[in-house]
């Protein structure tokens, strides 16, 4: 009995120095929430696992509380169904074009710059405009775009010349065929009181893409199911101006022009004041392109 | 002395961050540098970052973070906690200035108040959001920098005792602060969305779908459900962030693959539809990681369930957003070049 004793005291130290109370702090915390949330789980165990699901609901509405459709809802097969589903509903709406605004706004930007860029590479152009009676301008234009720089217009009234604008290579000129006068321009700001106002935005394809890049704020792009034209809105703030522009989407390049005035305030329909009808074949006949002599002493032109 | 040091310190960093704004708001108003300030996209990341540290810690949390920044003294844990904060705060603020880049880009997309040019350049001033983003994220780096190396540096053994309690289930799950920063985030948003399109009479579609695009929510989301429950059990949470980011970029590929088909053949409604699925891919992901995953791996965190986020999570977190921005650098210059002709 005696010889145990000191053994026993033996032991003890022994047992004192292996497992010395020196754990670091970390381990110890992580070691105390194991040994607690176990105590937890078998403390209560009748009830479900202690599920990520099950813990997200115990925080929305404290423990006990969980009806029949949300332990349905939160279920695992339920949710793999879900995810399923949801990814096929998403992925065959994607498919089938579903309408979305962004995606229309993409779709009218992209065109709007491939039109812009195909009228800057556009050749030979021609494009009858109507002014409508009310303009006050008794005039219909004949706009021909000849060739990069060069571009003709011809007022007509009743089938009649009355007037041509020739513009060759940044030089203005006016020939009056009533009066067979001819006058030159300085630039084509010094023409904005003239005859030819109506029909300044389109003089060129570049003025006509640059309205577009810059002046004209797009509204929105509309395309007919299965139709190659589509039409474009435009707003000019400017002059109070709603233009619709219709492009052949082969070509992208526009088929026809309206200009209406802005209609806002008044609830009505906008009132159209002039429409141009853009044909881009070659023409068939040179003769009407050929820069008139006087012009062509000046050096101006080709 | 010491401990009147300590008191003045909350000030000197207060008088700090006061000099800097002052500095901050003179170059604004110089005007010399109004080709980089977006303010719409400044107030985003500001209002995004605060919001989302409150949906993550409470008041007293921040509080104590703001404290051992400025060099408060403080526990072991305590100091874990804060570093905690500073970590997410900078976390959140690249995460904003991202997201504000993309919500700036959707409404410069769907809002035209001058030609194309001006849509063009409002989509390139919308990544001056980003900017702001890393730079204040850069800021709140720093107390998480100095927090971590106080960590290193400090003894274990002077660490008190801390009694492991598990976390009473629905105490302190729904707090105030929770609620109000997710509010307040979504308030953010939809500002940003609803800003631009304030007093105009007519829209053809609501801001609301501008930037909800069904097909990306749905397969975003049931996506990240899938992967979730794929890892299941308790990483299944841990796994929320990852599984948003890979379900982003699957979508966000898949939209590519559309928009290259579309270029193709010379179908420019596909191709649009591509680019929409790609930004409302990497929108619906980046949303799921800020609102979902990352507040909930910052609360796994404070409660001591797991040390840190994951190098996966933080992969996610860091990498998607710069994957986010790649994508839309690349459906920018989608959108700006013509389709050729066949």
């Amino acid at each position: 009995m005696k010889k145990e004793k000191p053994l026993a005291v033996d032991v003890d130290g022994l047992l004192k120095n292996a497992l010395d109370d020196n754990l670091p702090a970390e381990a110890e915390r992580r070691m105390q929430r194991r040994l607690a949330e176990f105590r937890e789980r078998i403390e209560r165990p009748g009830q479900e696992p202690d599920t990520s699901a099950a813990r997200f609901w115990r925080k929305l509405f404290g423990p006990g509380y969980r009806p029949a459709v949300v332990r349905w809802i939160f279920n695992k097969q339920s949710l793999a169904f879900l995810s399923i589903f949801m990814l096929a509903v998403g992925g065959f709406l994607q498919a089938t074009g579903h309408r979305s605004a962004l995606a229309e706004s993409l779709t009218g930007l992209r065109t709007s710059v491939t039109v812009a860029d195909s009228l800057r590479q556009s050749g030979f152009m021609e494009c009858r405009v109507q002014m409508a009676a009310k303009e006050g301008v008794p005039s219909d234009y004949v706009i021909r775009w000849v060739q990069p720089g060069m571009t003709r217009v011809d007022v007509q009234r009743a089938g009649e010349v009355r007037a041509t604008l020739w513009i060759t290579n940044g030089d203005v000129a006016v020939i009056d065929h009533l009066k067979n006068m001819s006058q030159k321009f300085a630039s084509l700001e010094q023409l904005k009181d003239s005859v030819f106002q109506p029909v300044l935005a389109f003089l060129s394809p570049a003025v006509l893409a640059e309205n577009m890049d810059q002046r004209w704020q797009l509204e929105r792009f509309e395309q007919e199911t299965g139709s190659h034209q589509g039409t474009f809105t435009f707003t000019n703030h400017e002059k109070g101006s709603v233009i619709k522009m219709t492009v052949d989407l082969d070509t992208f390049l526009p088929v026809q022009i309206s200009r209406s005035r802005l209609g806002a305030g008044k609830g009505g329909p906008a009132e159209e004041v002039m429409r141009l009808d853009f044909t881009w074949n070659q023409p068939e006949s040179t003769q009407s392109l050929i820069l008139p002599e006087t012009l062509r002493k000046n050096g101006s032109g080709q | 002395m010491s401990t009147e040091k300590n008191g003045k310190r909350p000030y000197l960093l207060l008088f700090r961050i006061l000099v800097l704004a002052v500095l901050v708001a003179a170059i604004v108003l110089s005007g010399k540098f109004s080709g980089f300030v977006n303010v719409r996209g400044l107030l985003f990341v500001l209002i995004g970052s605060v919001t989302l540290a409150l949906a993550s810690f409470s008041f007293p949390e921040i509080g104590a973070a703001f404290k051992h920044a400025a060099g408060a003294p403080g526990d072991r844990g305590e100091i874990r906690k804060s570093l905690a904060f500073w970590e997410a705060a900078a976390r959140n603020a690249w995460m904003s200035g991202v997201m504000g880049t993309i919500l700036n880009f959707i409404v410069a997309l769907c809002t035209m108040s001058g030609g194309i040019a001006d849509v063009a350049t409002r989509m390139a001033q919308s990544f001056l959001a980003t900017v702001y983003g890393t730079v204040l994220a850069v800021i709140c780096a720093v107390p998480a920098w100095k927090l971590g190396e106080m960590l290193r540096l400090k003894p274990a053994g002077n660490v008190p005792y801390i009694e492991a309690k598990p976390h009473p289930a629905g105490a302190g799950s729904l707090r105030f602060e929770y609620v109000l920063g997710y509010l307040l985030f979504l308030v953010a948003v939809s500002w940003t969305a609803f800003k631009p399109v304030l007093g105009i009479a007519y829209l053809k579609f609501s801001p609301f779908d501008w930037i909800i695009y069904w097909p990306s929510l749905l397969v975003v989301l049931g996506g990240t459900i899938a992967l979730v429950l794929f890892v299941g059990g308790d990483a299944a949470g841990r796994m929320l962030t990852p599984a948003f980011a890979i379900t982003g970029l699957i979508g966000s590929l898949m939209g590519f693959i559309q928009a290259l088909l579309g270029i193709a053949g010379r179908i420019i409604s596909t191709v649009s539809a591509g680019i929409t699925f790609v930004i409302a891919s990497c929108f619906m992901a980046m949303l799921g990681m800020m609102l979902v995953g990352a507040p909930w791996e910052d609360r796994l965190v404070k409660r001591g369930r797991m040390d840190k986020p994951s190098a996966l999570s933080r992969a996610a977190v860091y990498g998607f957003p710069i994957l986010a921005l790649i994508f839309l650098v690349v459906a920018l210059i989608l959108v700006i070049t013509p389709m050729k002709k066949g």
